[in-house]
């Protein structure tokens, strides 16, 4: 369809329940006064982009991130100590911290060119591991233990925290979404299918595989930032297995390879552990749980449920897919 | 001479640990991340039959603890793979996914029922041994007398038995193995209860000289990573020597450097085998 112009056809990919729940987000941002809720849906935003940057690697060429932590950590403690040890700016910190996971996603994404499956699986966890054991043995720059706290606020305001973080949540989702439905996302699909074929038809498969690493840290580097400041502090959790875990699981339930899954996946999961604050005491035993049973009743995800595939609404309404008769 | 004892007695823990995820790996191809999981049951049930059930009592009563703790892993991994894992075995995302979530949630259960500081038991014999100017605790030591007995048995089971042989069959060439009449899914099913019962042997094992706590399936886990890597993953042999490698080796670089540096020693192991050679020692590349 070269007749459509580029607007149109940009809108028409676009998924209404993705807009719509971005759309919610701002609204509440602007209008609420809950400083309690504003709270809770930051950290959900957060997690929403941990998880929608991870779907852009794993989701695009089904290569399961295990190490996923190293960015969100990596760029978190980055931009921590450069706050506070240097004193700058976290408008400036969190970019750094993303640039500096994004090239940690290239060195990472070269050295694991070849691998595949469970073996590249096991090299992201390794990866990811080895720098969770460094920020104990760096005691001096990372606090061990404890880690770090004490950093800058994003904003004076709590409102307007939440309002930066959604603003990102909403940058982040356009980006990937666009990336998805240009011809990288196509070709990384195509990786997906067949990485043989693939190269066979002339496309440099390891420069597109790098790419999507390096979008993938990057955007989940911004996403550490973000944790960081909004938490005000850094510790070990940020680099540790729980979150690698926890935003793999995120993005699976959601639906791998749609970026909107992932992203709608996180917001309900994170908002749920938070309801389940009730229950303080058996919470994770009943959220990990409940991760674990939703995994089970959908393992490719609930965006990808075959009903939501095959009816032209839902499909349309969630994923964005517009079928021509 | 401390390093060969010392590191010894480790590789023959690893091995103990490491052979029965490997076993896995080949005849299933998944990889079981809730293996660390089992060895923190078998390390639990036998704290929770000795001291819950039992009260307590001679040494002879927590060996038949650490032996229905053995038994009760085994049939748990059993229901685990049957209801959670089968209905998606092709699918290795589904499996790394669905293990490591499970040993999230037993983790959090054990730390929700028995707190986050842990328990312990007691030795199954008290005391320590001098091998020349080498003084070794006991109850690490019994951990080589055990893998002398376990390791030829595994082998007899799985040359000499039907059901042994079976298992092997499916590990070199799963649809040969089932036209010849293999039942593919019970074999894996044995040998994925099976090897859960060996890592809980070796949790039984050393919870007398470990504190239980919680997130103590996290370093088995990695330790039988790195080992099936180096060893070349699918190859039992190869993990054999490559447990012992691995504890001569960490046994020196914690004499050399410290103990913090060891740990981190399977992580690099990991990473460099897998850029370097992935195969491993005795390994074929799995595509």
């Amino acid at each position: 369809m070269k007749t459509d112009s580029l607007s149109s056809s940009w809108v028409s990919k676009q998924s209404p329940v993705g807009l719509a729940v971005l759309g919610a987000g701002f609204l509440f941002a602007f209008f609420s006064e809950n400083y309690f809720y504003i709270e809770i849906l930051m950290l959900a935003a957060v997690y929403g982009i941990f998880a929608m940057s991870w779907d852009i690697l794993t989701g695009y060429t089904h290569e399961v991130n295990f190490g996923f932590a190293l960015f969100v950590g990596g760029a978190g403690y980055l931009s921590g100590i450069l706050n506070l040890r240097m004193g700058v700016s976290p408008w400036l910190t969190i970019p750094v911290g993303a640039l500096a996971a994004g090239l940690a996603g290239v060195i990472i994404g070269y050295l694991t060119l070849r691998l595949k499956g469970p073996y590249f699986a096991m090299v992201t966890l390794a990866f990811a591991s080895i720098v969770y054991k460094l920020a104990f043995i760096l005691y001096d720059y990372t606090g061990g233990e404890e880690g770090i706290s004490g950093l800058a606020p994003l904003t004076s305001d709590p409102r307007w925290d939440l309002l930066a973080v959604w603003s990102a949540t909403a940058a982040v989702y356009v980006v990937l979404r666009t990336y998805a439905g240009s011809k990288h996302g196509h070709i990384l699909k195509a990786i997906r299918a067949d990485e043989d074929a693939a190269q066979s038809s002339g496309i440099n498969t390891a420069y597109y595989k790098i790419e999507a690493f390096a979008l993938s840290g990057f955007l989940g580097g911004i996403g550490g930032g973000l944790f960081a400041h909004s938490q005000m502090q850094v510790g070990p959790t940020m680099l540790s297995g729980y979150i690698s875990i926890i935003v793999v699981l995120l993005a699976m339930i959601g639906g791998m390879g749609t970026i909107v899954g992932p992203l709608i996946g996180a917001l309900v999961l994170s908002l749920l552990n938070e309801y389940l604050r009730v229950i303080e005491e058996y919470r994770i035993v009943v959220y990990s749980g409940l991760l674990i049973l939703f995994i089970y009743l959908a393992p490719e995800g609930f965006a990808n449920l075959g009903f939501v595939k095959k009816s032209r609404v839902l499909s349309s309404l969630i994923l964005g897919e517009r079928r021509v008769k | 001479m401390e390093i060969i004892i010392l590191g010894t007695v480790r590789g023959a823990l690893y091995s103990l640990i490491a052979v029965g995820f490997v076993l896995v790996f080949s005849v299933g191809g998944i990889l079981n991340l809730a293996h660390g999981t089992y060895y923190m049951l078998g390390a639990y049930l036998t704290f929770i039959f000795y001291s819950l059930l039992f009260h307590g009592g001679s040494s002879g009563i927590l060996i038949v603890s650490a032996g229905l703790a053995l038994v009760s892993v085994g049939l748990i991994a059993a229901v685990v793979y049957q209801v959670l894992l089968r209905p998606n075995i092709g699918s290795v995302t589904y499996v790394m996914v669905m293990t490591l979530a499970l040993a999230l949630f037993v983790g959090e259960v054990m730390a929700l029922l028995f707190g986050v500081s842990g328990t312990s038991v007691p030795s199954f014999i008290e005391g320590s041994t001098r091998i020349g100017d080498v003084k070794v605790v006991n109850q690490q030591l019994l951990t080589v007398p055990i893998i002398v007995c376990v390791l030829p048995a595994l082998w007899l089971f799985l040359r000499k038995t039907k059901m042994g042989r079976g298992i092997e069959a499916v590990a070199q060439q799963r649809v040969a193995a089932i036209l010849m009449g293999v039942d593919a899914d019970r074999a894996l099913l044995v040998t994925y209860a099976l090897s859960a019962s060996m890592a809980a042997s070796a949790g039984a094992l050393i919870a007398p000289v470990s504190s239980v706590v919680p997130e103590m399936w996290l370093f088995p886990l990695i330790k039988a990573f790195a080992i099936a890597i180096l060893g070349g993953m699918g190859s039992v042999v190869g993990a054999v020597i490559a447990s012992f490698l691995m504890g001569y080796a960490e046994v020196f670089t914690s004499f050399l450097i410290g103990e913090h540096l060891s740990e981190m020693l399977a992580l690099v192991v990991i990473a460099l085998v897998l850029i370097i050679k992935p195969s491993g020692i005795l390994g074929k590349m799995a595509r």
